[in-house]
């Protein structure tokens, strides 16, 4: 299977680590990523705050470059998924094609299909390829498979999964032999787009989060999203110090326990990047 | 707070249910949007007050409000909504609006990222975290802010030092200059035709 690959600016620098394992672990399981020449960003949250046009004209430029290849776009980070279907929502209605042409001098035909890594995961035949590869089934892990928002909603826009139950990162936890863990936030927000300018919220969000996990006896995460990781991960120090708790759950993107499962060595998948070190929970 | 009726304030319910594309007349305030809001324990009002609010057109109410530069734009409330009217799109349209007539956001730290994020953007093509992180410290000021994080971080080397400018960095910063032109010219041509409609209607 061949993508038009769209990283997205997290996956060049804090979310490296996810970067690094994804493309291992495609390799492996025959997904080829061709990625976007000379890409930009999607604009994220400020864009669509101040001026629709920009949040619908910066992932469009995107969109047509993969459009030429003749290719489906694929991203790994759930923001840059977002901003991209949402703008292929819009530029189905004629009118704001015609915007577009005015403002990019190029023609969209608006057929883009665009998927997120995660959805290619828990496709049958890659299903199928992950079993038969499998050397080391994650035993021992409870995992709190952890959504966020803008995987899931709103559904007419992403239309990934169900937006209230929602069980694709079950299938592949189940898949690779680990545990799920029944728990509450799966799909609440972790105030991602708050990170730096309202970080108080952000850590009352995340604060929430930690907690219900680890109630439910959860002993790590699994995320599809570098904003994701890098509130739960990076922030879990910053949040055991503002409200005095002892919280220590490491926290994995999908393609991290895949690569785990099918034998890679946590270095390879850069596990020794993440501020919460998870050394301790994977050799139980 | 006086909330006297008067056919002006519906002007500006108009502008803003076409800067949202929807209409704010479906909603009959269940307040389910406010149920699931994560934001909604720090809003000083509250999500279906918004619509509320919009419903009668109290434009100063609104702009002035915290609530609307709090909406983190998770979209919860727009899934949830049985009249599918998408409030989070209204939050949006309030902050669009607030930007093109430039009003003073009522929480400035937002604002300020929103216009650094953009800048960098504009002249890069890409976000430059580091960069974002060190400006963004300036204007707040707290120059140390976030600092303890970041010997770990070099270790496992998230951090990028050096900004990736694209090759079509140009072609990003007509694409906003375009943008920005588009989006006041919009305001201005609904502006006129709402007038325009009032002065036949009334």
């Amino acid at each position: 299977m061949k993508f038009a690959y769209y990283p997205g600016c997290s996956l060049k620098g804090t979310a490296l680590e996810y970067e690094k394992s994804l493309i291992k672990v495609c390799k492996d399981i025959d997904i080829e990523l061709l990625e976007i020449e000379d890409w930009n960003c999607c604009g994220a949250t400020p864009a669509h705050q101040v001026n629709k046009y920009l949040a619908i004209a910066l992932p469009a430029r995107n969109i047509i470059k993969a459009e030429k290849m003749g290719l489906s776009l694929v991203t790994p980070c759930a923001a840059c998924f977002s901003r991209i279907r949402f703008a292929s929502h819009y530029l189905k209605d004629n009118r704001w094609r015609e915007i577009l042409l005015s403002v990019l001098g190029e023609e969209y035909a608006g057929n883009l299909e665009s998927k997120h890594l995660l959805q290619i995961f828990i496709e049958e035949q890659i299903q199928q390829k992950i079993k038969e590869k499998i050397l080391k089934p994650l035993s021992g892990l409870k995992v709190a498979c952890y959504y966020g928002c803008l995987l899931l909603r709103p559904p007419e826009v992403a239309s990934f999964d169900d937006p209230e139950h929602p069980t694709a990162m079950e299938t592949l936890v189940h898949l690779l032999g680990g545990e799920v863990v029944e728990w509450n936030f799966y799909n609440e927000c972790c105030g991602a787009s708050f990170a730096l300018s309202n970080p108080q919220a952000m850590e009352n969000l995340v604060y929430k989060i930690l907690l219900d996990a680890t109630f439910s006896g959860a002993n790590c995460f699994m995320v599809a999203c570098p904003l994701c990781h890098s509130n739960l991960d990076t922030r879990q120090v910053q949040v055991n110090k503002h409200f005095k708790k002892h919280f220590s759950l490491p926290v994995f993107y999908f393609t991290q326990l895949v690569g785990l499962a099918l034998g890679y060595p946590p270095k390879e998948l850069g596990l020794y990047s993440h501020l919460t070190n998870p050394m301790g929970v994977l050799e139980r | 707070m006086e909330l006297l009726f008067e056919t002006a304030k519906l002007k500006f319910t108009r502008i803003i249910n076409q800067l949202a594309e929807n209409s704010v007349e479906k909603c009959y305030l269940c307040g389910k949007c406010t149920a699931g809001c994560p934001m909604a324990y720090e809003m000083d009002i509250q999500i279906h007050q918004i619509m509320r609010f919009l419903k009668l057109g109290e434009e100063k109410v609104l702009l002035k409000s915290r609530a609307i530069w709090q909406c983190v734009g998770c979209q919860t409330c727009s899934s949830r909504c049985p009249k599918e009217v998408d409030p989070a799109s209204f939050v949006d349209a309030l902050r669009v609006y607030a930007t093109l007539t430039k009003q003073k956001a009522s929480e400035r730290a937002v604002e300020q990222f929103n216009y650094i994020f953009l800048e960098i953007i504009r002249h890069l093509g890409r976000i430059y975290e580091v960069g974002l992180v060190g400006l963004l410290n300036i204007f707040y000021m707290q120059p140390f802010r976030d600092i303890a994080l970041a010997p770990k971080m070099v270790i496992g080397g998230k951090l990028n030092f050096i900004p990736h400018k694209i090759k079509g960095s140009k072609e990003i910063k007509r694409i906003f200059l375009a943008c920005e032109e588009l989006a006041q010219k919009d305001l201005k041509a609904k502006k006129e035709l709402i007038e325009k409609e009032f002065q036949t209607t009334f």
